[in-house]
């Protein structure tokens, strides 16, 4: 598409094996990720928000290739990671990182933390100890951590510093993408906010383009520039941040923005459009589109047709039949 | 006596470890009146979960129960033994859990065990009992709810497991339910039907609901009442409309900068409280959220704050609060 784009993905497609029956005789396939195409801009962040199954963590690990699609591209500046043999993919995994949402299970309990911050810098660079140390140093100041614990273990830090940890540990190796894939839900809100204050801090100083993945809407439109809603393995819709929040198109979406919490008892009695039912099974989708057996306005064209990504001008697109 | 429902006076719950006693629950106090619902707010390890097993005598070596009474329509239950407080729970008192596949049984059938419980508080034979799990299944609005009885925990999704044990703990029609962080572990849309489920509930049976949460919006969206904890204290008590309009507690008033607000528009850099929950077992001398505020003064670092009325019904343990109060009296 554009030349201002970091990262294009192209139809991207992942199914899950699944056994069942006895002996797990007949296969079926989960279809996590079912054909989602969107760009990542130089310098943004990215919000990909849905809820749990929806794919969205799928999509995450399918842009460093941890995971092999079943079908489609993405493509890295311009060039599709999944050709790429080994030593290139390696080469250009330095260009991108992760930052995981669970500090507690993400980090090695048996490194200390002066390690586990340089494994990346390690596995792309020859380093002596003393530069090691140095560069560590140099990156747990910067996000807020005492360079004197650089010998302790995670088990001595709590959630927020862990993921400061994570975090340290993406950046050391200048990455010009870092997915974060939920980094805060695992954190109390006091930690919450320095986390994402921290976040916001260190793509400016180092010029990051960030995939934030989320389901936390109000965290998402703290951070994010725009947004790529997914529900069951499509994507709904997609905007920028503001026009988003105001004109929500897809009813998913909107129902979403009416139940949200908001920590404001005067708006309590506010209309919620509350959806029925929980999300349909990824292994036996409904047909046409996959929100029409929750969807307050579906139709029969609903059930018979898929909707495809429209645009309803300035780049906000929406998967859905109705006008 | 008090005219209240449940009212808990000065709480203390110790944990005795090798290291000394860790204050989880430090004198809290609080009422709670029929039909009414108190939101329970604080981080991890503040002591809110602790509470509430203490109210409901669920605490267990190494902890223990160490001052205060949890009163229930005026009747101490500190002073119950055992076994009148296994017929108060269930039928009384009532509570859910964050997680609803950790507290039901895996291997037997949802509609078996909430039929073991309208069983054992209301000796119903078995025939009623299943009439009555039936009636509430579709109380709690499970769909098919005769093929959910015969199903395993396992064949329900998160939404539909935390309906059966919202199911069970009604069945008794408890003047009390305990809920705490019901809605946690749930996606947004379910987190709706949960909430909008206990609010009618509560609007039919008039019962009162402890709502213990770390989410300050579910807080805005359920309380009359929010009680603000802090390292085991109450550092902040008092209506939803007022604590909100007004927090007054520099903690309180921190944790509600520090989360982003769906409705702004402008990007704001987010109020964060520095540093970190302090250890239980080496807590500070004086309030124990000086360290970490903003506001503090000498006074702060050495002395207990006392929980002052700092305007009707509003009441906060700070010493920025206790001049006014003083020189007024």
């Amino acid at each position: 598409m554009s030349s201002d784009a970091l990262v294009e993905v192209r139809d991207l497609a992942k199914q899950f094996p699944y056994q069942r029956g006895p002996f797990g005789r007949s296969k079926v396939f989960v279809r996590a990720v079912d054909g989602v195409s969107f760009d990542i801009r130089k310098g943004e962040t990215l919000g990909l928000v849905g809820e749990s199954g929806c794919g969205k963590s799928t999509v995450g690990r399918l842009l460093l290739r941890l995971l092999e699609p079943t079908r489609g591209e993405v493509r890295f500046e311009g060039k599709n990671i999944f050709d790429l043999p080994g030593e290139e993919l390696r080469q250009l995994r330095q260009h991108m990182q992760i930052v995981f949402q669970d500090p507690y299970a993400s980090l090695n309990p048996r490194l200390p933390v002066v390690d586990l911050i340089a494994e990346p810098l390690v596995t792309h660079q020859t380093l002596s100890r003393a530069e090691k140390e140095r560069a560590v140093a140099g990156l747990m100041t910067r996000v807020g951590l005492r360079p004197a614990f650089m010998s302790r273990y995670p088990h001595q830090f709590s959630g927020g510093q862990r993921q400061r940890i994570g975090i340290a540990r993406a950046l050391s190796i200048n990455p010009k993408l870092v997915i974060c894939d939920e980094p805060v839900s695992a954190l109390d809100v006091s930690m919450r906010s320095q986390v994402l204050n921290l976040l916001g801090d260190l793509q400016q100083e180092f010029a990051l383009t960030y995939l934030f993945i989320s389901h936390d809407l109000s965290v998402v439109k703290h951070i994010s520039n725009r947004v790529v809603v997914m529900y069951l393995g499509k994507i709904v819709e997609v905007g920028e941040t503001l026009e988003f929040f105001r004109h929500p198109a897809h009813p998913y979406t909107q129902s979403l923005l009416t139940v949200i919490p908001v920590a404001d008892p005067h708006r309590r009695e506010r209309q919620r459009r509350i959806l029925e039912g929980d999300v349909p099974s990824p292994i036996n989708p409904p047909s046409g589109c996959r929100f029409r057996t929750r969807c307050p306005y579906a139709e029969a064209r609903c059930a018979a047709e898929e909707p495809v990504l429209r645009d309803l001008g300035g780049g906000h697109l929406v998967a859905c039949h109705l006008e | 006596m008090s005219g209240h429902l449940l009212e808990v006076r000065d709480l203390k719950t110790h944990f005795f470890s090798d290291r000394g006693a860790i204050p989880a629950v430090d004198g809290v106090s609080f009422t709670l009146d029929k039909g009414q619902t108190i939101g329970i707010v604080g981080e991890s390890g503040c002591g809110k979960t602790v509470m509430a097993l203490s109210v409901m005598r669920l605490i267990a070596p190494p902890g223990k129960v160490v001052a205060g009474e949890i009163l229930l329509d005026g009747v101490d239950l500190a002073q119950k033994s055992t076994a009148q407080m296994c017929d108060i729970r269930g039928a009384d008192l009532a509570m859910i859990f964050q997680e609803p596949m950790t507290s039901l049984n895996p291997v037997h059938l949802v509609g078996r065990q909430v039929m073991e419980a309208i069983q054992l508080h209301q000796g119903l034979p078995r025939e009623q009992a299943r009439a009555k799990a039936l009636e509430m299944f579709e109380l709690v609005g499970i769909p098919e709810p005769v093929r959910r009885l015969t199903n395993y925990p396992h064949q329900l999704s998160g939404g539909l497991r935390q309906r059966v044990m919202i199911a069970m703990a009604l069945s008794c029609r408890p003047k009390v339910l305990i809920a705490d962080e019901p809605t946690t572990a749930l996606d947004v849309t379910v987190q709706a039907q949960i909430l909008n489920l206990l609010r009618d509930l509560q609007k039919t049976n008039e019962m009162a609901i402890m709502l213990i949460t770390h989410d300050l919006g579910v807080v805005a969206e359920m309380a009359d009442q929010v009680c603000v904890m802090y390292t085991g204290k109450v550092v902040e008590y008092g209506g939803v409309f007022p604590v909100f309009d007004n927090p007054l507690h520099p903690y309180t008033h921190g944790l509600y900068h520090s989360i982003p607000d769906i409705a702004d528009e402008e990007r704001r850099r987010l109020y964060a409280i520095k540093g970190v929950v302090p250890n239980l077992l080496h807590m500070p001398k004086g309030c124990s959220f000086a360290p970490r505020c903003e506001k503090a003064r000498p006074v702060c670092l050495a002395q207990q704050p006392p929980l002052v009325e700092a305007e009707p019904g509003h009441w906060v343990r700070c010493w920025l609060y206790t001049g006014e109060v003083s020189a007024g009296e």
